[in-house]
């Protein structure tokens, strides 16, 4: 395995099962994500773009294959050290804050525990002065008292991205966070999203905004039914750029479909 | 002086069980469970306190007993419910039939006087002041409530407490920043059943015996207590985890006021709680009303 990658996913399969229903939503999945690089994953819904985030973030077990964080082994490690490597932002707003929190209550529990290089900051975050210049700083125009619960639905998805931007972890999942946001919640939500990468943080943004995804992220893959069915570098944008992708025992589509 | 003494009455019962209102509101509102463990952290406080002081056992050492008895319960519902997936209420359920056999085998019958002990509520005694007889408890409790009051709103606002709030508003939430939604479950609610268990000792000892019925009733008059409450404080200019906090003193002060007059009044003590369950129905009613009329203000949580 390339031990440079941040996120390593060998063979990786998911299958549902209710009510003796099998779903298969992942098949065969490889894929390799240096640290600090911005990866958008598109696809149709129901691609098993949400399993694999939700397996990369822990929320389900790995059934069969391998998928190592940082190097590490994800299978058996403990939520504490999971939730240090990696954060995922809910497509739903109230899924990624707590309501009965205020907004600098939710900074000051983000902002990780003082200790080396983090501790100024950290500290920093505690003081609602702080925390107001960081709201203002970040385009969020509520005030550090105010109850999430009173929040709008944007409010609290551009409030969950900047918690994530205050963790520790090296790795960020996104889960179509614009989704459900207005053209200024938008920009200012591409505008953490930049400033996240810039820091060097891992980025995997799933989007249905292919041109977002194109101009924005430093490589674009696609799920088609389980398999990954494009990866694109955009360094290069031409055709060439397309890597034919290693034959999947389930091949749904094409390997060398673009969009 | 015919009023005055059902208001003196009121006030000592309120700040009696303010500890079980407490316990319960903050479970309910700030970590998110609906806790029936208080039904049986209260009896079962109170029971471990009268043996204890009944073997001559100092009173500092028999509270603390006590208190750590009933946090046991909460800790246990928690447990229950976070390991094996339990719902919130049968955990609780379970935890209360094993305190009401626990506190019965405790103390060997269905009730322990503390009669020939004293009480240290009545004492007039503190630390060379002389407190006036007839309002000794009330100036002891007050004082005793203003200290766990505060320091209750003090742990709530620090970052441990910030993270026992998060893990009960959002558990999802609290596991992606690194928290135990589980542990956080367990000592919420051992908290919570400590100050309950704390209203079952005081309880105890201000009316001279522990009784395995004490707990009976408690859970709607904590309801009654948390809704009245909610309903008479303002609740802007305060923190919401202070709010509810705040509320839940008050709440107990004026529930047993009124039900103080409402007995003095000619209510049959055998009504008090269908009139309990009226007075909860009357204040959820009067509040539908109002967020109907698009009058819910904007730290409403509901």
């Amino acid at each position: 395995m390339n031990q440079s990658a941040m996120i390593q996913v060998r063979a990786l399969c998911h299958t549902y099962e209710r009510w003796g229903l099998r779903t298969s939503a992942l098949r065969d999945v490889r894929l390799d994500v240096r640290g600090g690089e911005w990866v958008a994953l598109t696809g149709a819904n129901g691609s098993g773009k949400s399993t694999l985030l939700k397996l990369l973030a822990g929320l389900l077990p790995v059934q069969t294959g391998e998928v190592q964080i940082a190097g590490q082994p994800w299978a058996g490690m403990p939520m504490r050290r999971r939730a240090s490597l990696v954060y995922l932002v809910h497509q739903d707003p109230m899924a990624g804050t707590a309501p009965a929190l205020t907004v600098g209550e939710h900074l000051a529990l983000a902002a990780p525990p003082a200790d080396g290089s983090a501790a100024a900051k950290s500290r920093e975050l505690q003081r609602p002065q702080a925390q107001g210049e960081f709201l203002e700083a970040m385009k969020l125009d509520v005030a550090p008292s105010q109850l999430v619960a009173t929040l709008s639905g944007g409010q609290r998805q551009l409030l969950a991205l900047l918690v994530a931007s205050l963790r520790p972890a090296p790795v960020i999942l996104l889960d179509e966070p614009m989704a459900a946001l207005d053209a200024d919640r938008t920009e200012a939500c591409a505008h953490t999203l930049r400033m996240l990468h810039s820091s060097g943080r891992t980025l995997l943004l799933v989007t249905h905004d292919v041109g977002f995804a194109q101009s924005s992220a430093d490589r674009t893959i696609r799920l088609e039914a389980g398999c990954i069915a494009l990866d694109q570098t955009h360094t290069q944008p031409s055709v060439s750029d397309v890597t034919p992708l290693r034959q999947s025992r389930h091949p749904a589509v094409p390997a060398t479909q673009v969009f | 002086m015919t009023w005055l003494t059902p208001i003196e009455i009121g006030l000592v019962q309120g700040l009696l069980m303010a500890g079980a209102v407490v316990g319960f509101a903050v479970a309910f509102r700030l970590f998110g469970f609906p806790d029936l463990t208080i039904e049986a952290s209260v009896p079962l406080a109170a029971g471990t306190y009268a043996v204890l002081t009944q073997l001559g056992i100092p009173a500092a050492v028999g509270v603390i007993t006590a208190v750590t008895v009933g946090s046991a319960c909460g800790a246990m519902t928690a447990w229950i419910h976070t390991r094996f997936g339990v719902n919130k209420f049968l955990a609780g359920i379970l935890v209360v039939s094993v305190g009401y056999t626990l506190t019965l085998r405790l103390m060997d019958g269905p009730n322990v006087s503390l009669l020939q002990s004293g009480s240290v509520l009545r004492t007039t005694e503190v630390a060379g002041l002389s407190l006036p007889e007839r309002f000794a408890p009330l100036l002891l409790l007050l004082l005793l409530w203003s200290l766990i009051t505060g320091a209750l709103l003090r742990l709530l606002g620090t970052r441990y407490g910030i993270g026992l709030r998060a893990a009960g508003s959002n558990p999802g939430f609290a596991q992606a920043i690194g928290l135990s939604p589980r542990i956080a479950a367990v000592i919420g609610l051992a908290l919570c059943n400590s100050m309950a268990a704390l209203s079952g000792v005081l309880q105890a000892d201000y009316q001279g015996f522990a009784d395995v019925g004490s707990g009976q009733g408690v859970l709607v008059l904590a309801l009654a207590a948390m809704a009245l409450g909610e309903a008479v404080v303002p609740r802007r200019s305060i923190s919401y985890f202070g709010f509810v906090v705040i509320a839940a003193v008050a709440g107990s002060l004026v529930y047993h006021v009124i039900l103080a007059i409402a007995v003095r009044a000619g209510l049959a003590p055998t009504d008090l709680r269908l009139a309990t369950a009226l007075l909860v129905l009357m204040v959820v009613t009067g509040r539908w009303a109002r967020d109907n009329e698009g009058l819910m203000q904007p730290g409403d949580l509901r």
